[in-house]
């Protein structure tokens, strides 16, 4: 009965994706090729359950279960909302995507939902092995999606180059965890920070530390580790490159979150570590997007400068500085969905990904382009979009920081201008250029995809106006957050 | 000589570093995979290792070890099935052949 408790309380949507995945499962070996379609619906529909279900979990308490290896905070409850609307998005991506698919349409969903899963274990994870575990879940299939189109070479590389970094990133983050767990001799992240907080740390400690976040960096595409996501992304099939720019992405973040947690009480070291971190990746990122012609690697490098704002906010190792990050993330998240959403319906419909091929769409798709430049606009952070919000949210943090901060605040200034460079390529080449073929136009009538893109973009343009309810959320669960991480109350078994 | 956690945690770290050194220098696939193998069990060795001198009532490092093997193994059986998928479309387990993504 107890189990049962802790089940209603804290894994409600783990559980109804789980059930989703077994009747996926057993329905992609009933149904015949040209049913397959039906698992999207079915999928869709453990989706939007689990997402409502995510309402009677239990937001204002923390809740540590399963021998301690699991616990549902409002944080956790908040990350976990945000990977499942993300998956929400791309599983609605694939509509029209997945005749590519041919005859291996449903086990595409089925990897989809696992690798979600995996995410969502992730992000109430509390325990070294569950979090080694739910992120091999996550990486697995991601590896596996992105090669999921067997007869293209690219495809093929991109699962090739990404399971290799991966492999290693792995390895390396599991060597941190080695010394991690034998340093204080525990694997339960509340036991460890409770030693943490009765003996003084080491060196020993901040290398076991560096070399664990290392591995999640590579998660998240941080500046050593990002090589890999430009390629994978212009590889992979395009929900599939969606889906690792959001939901693996926030997956990464809310475990490296609980991570720095660490070292929020330890030492100065790895803050300016990771504050250089951030800097390196914005600044790398958009100096390689600068000249990109692939709309999909220009949004990769994109991606790669965005994941160093919200590296900022976690570089400042402060209650404020994670506000400020989370708050990021969630208008990273919407935004991006937008976009890919856009490069979706736009490849699935002419098959190109150039931003030439892009060229004069506004005078033969004008609702369409306005959408895509709406959410192009946010990522570079124009005002009336949620992009700009949190951007000016971030900066005000860094200032509160004191002038300590204050080349942090610079630099990333700097980068912001860089950035609206190529946005605004793209932008130009929608609304000023000629466009070669006058003739091809896109299909943008009303369906799922495209009232769903409208949704997004009005919901960038609404969370830019309406700031206040999201900033508190994020200062809310920096707090859970914050609490967690000092007080550390020891609760054995 | 007595056998003390120093002489594990130094077999680990050469295993690791000979892994990354692997990584770094071998052309073939199939080898690149072998060297992922090997980082994996460095850290197996560290996690068994410090099971036996620093957590002695519990036996949560080897436990763990027991997960990393699966998970490897798991990991092996993807990768060597994604280099099959790529064999047959381009006829080479040599990492330079693989050179159409970039920019």
């Amino acid at each position: 009965m107890d189990f049962l408790l802790d089940i209603k309380t804290a894994m409600l949507p783990e559980v109804i994706i789980t059930f989703t995945i077994l009747v996926c499962s057993v329905l992609c070996f009933m149904l015949k090729q040209e049913k397959q379609k039906f698992i999207y619906f079915i999928s869709l529909l453990g989706v939007i359950i689990s997402l409502i279900s995510i309402n009677l979990l239990a937001a204002n308490k923390i809740f540590t279960g399963f021998y301690n290896s699991f616990s549902s905070d409002f944080f956790s409850i908040l990350m976990r909302f945000l990977i499942l609307s993300g998956t929400l998005f791309v599983i609605v991506m694939t509509k029209d995507y997945s005749f590519k698919f041919k005859h291996r349409q449903g086990e595409f969903y089925l990897l989809i939902l696992i690798a979600t899963l995996g995410g969502l274990l992730l992000s109430g994870a509390n325990d070294l092995i569950m979090i080694f575990i739910a992120l091999e879940t996550l990486s697995l299939l991601s590896y596996a999606l992105s090669g999921f189109l067997k007869k293209d070479k690219a495809s093929n590389e991109a699962a090739l180059k990404y399971l290799i970094f991966g492999g290693a990133s792995s390895a390396v983050m599991l060597y941190g965890f080695s010394f991690l767990y034998g340093i204080t001799g525990h694997t339960n992240l509340t036991e460890i920070i409770a030693y943490l907080t009765n003996n003084s740390s080491n060196m020993m400690f901040s290398f076991a530390l560096l070399l664990t976040i290392a591995g999640f960096l590579f998660k998240v595409a941080g500046f050593p580790f990002h090589s890999w996501a430009p390629d994978v992304y212009e590889g992979a099939p395009v929900p599939v490159a969606a889906f690792l720019s959001t939901v693996s992405k926030v997956a990464g973040f809310a475990i490296l979150i609980k991570f720095i947690g660490l070292a929020f009480n330890n030492t100065e070291a790895i803050g300016i570590t990771l504050g250089l971190v951030a800097l390196l990746t914005i600044t790398v990122g958009n100096f390689m997007a600068l000249n990109q012609v692939n709309i999909k690697r220009l949004m990769a490098y994109s991606s790669i400068s965005q994941a160093g704002f919200v590296l900022i906010g976690f570089a400042l190792l402060s209650y404020m500085g994670t506000s400020g990050a989370v708050y990021y993330l969630i208008s990273y998240l919407v935004a991006n969905l937008g976009a890919w959403l856009a490069i979706t319906i736009f490849d699935t419909q002419t098959n190109k990904s150039l931003i030439s091929d892009l060229n004069g769409i506004a005078y033969r798709n004008p609702y369409f382009a306005t959408c895509f430049a709406v959410c192009l606009l946010s990522l570079a952070g124009i005002p009336v979009t949620v992009g700009f919000v949190a951007k000016f949210y971030l900066f005000h943090t860094i200032v509160q920081m004191g002038p300590a901060y204050l080349w942090l605040l610079i630099i990333a200034l700097l980068n912001t201008i860089l950035s609206l460079f190529y946005y605004l390529k793209v932008v130009k080449a929608m609304f000023v250029c000629k466009g070669a073929d006058n003739g091809s136009k896109l299909n943008f009538n009303i369906g799922v995809l495209s009232t769903s893109f409208v949704f997004l973009t009005v919901l960038v343009v609404v969370l830019g106006v309406f700031v206040s309810p999201f900033i508190n959320i994020a200062r809310y669960s920096a707090v859970v957050i914050d609490n967690a991480n000092t007080s550390a109350p020891v609760s054995v078994k | 000589m007595e056998l003390g956690l120093a002489h594990y945690l130094t077999l680990a770290a050469i295993l690791f570093c000979t892994g990354i050194l692997g990584l770094i220098i071998s052309r073939n696939i199939v080898k690149i995979l072998i060297s992922i193998e090997i980082l994996l069990n460095a850290v197996n060795i560290n996690f068994a290792a410090f099971a036996n001198f620093a957590d002695l009532d519990e036996a949560k490092g080897q436990i763990f070890a027991i997960f990393i093997m699966a998970i490897a193994a798991a990991e092996i059986a993807l990768g060597l099935a994604i280099l099959i998928a790529c064999y047959r479309n381009r006829h080479s387990v040599d990492i330079e052949d693989y050179t159409s993504l970039k920019g």
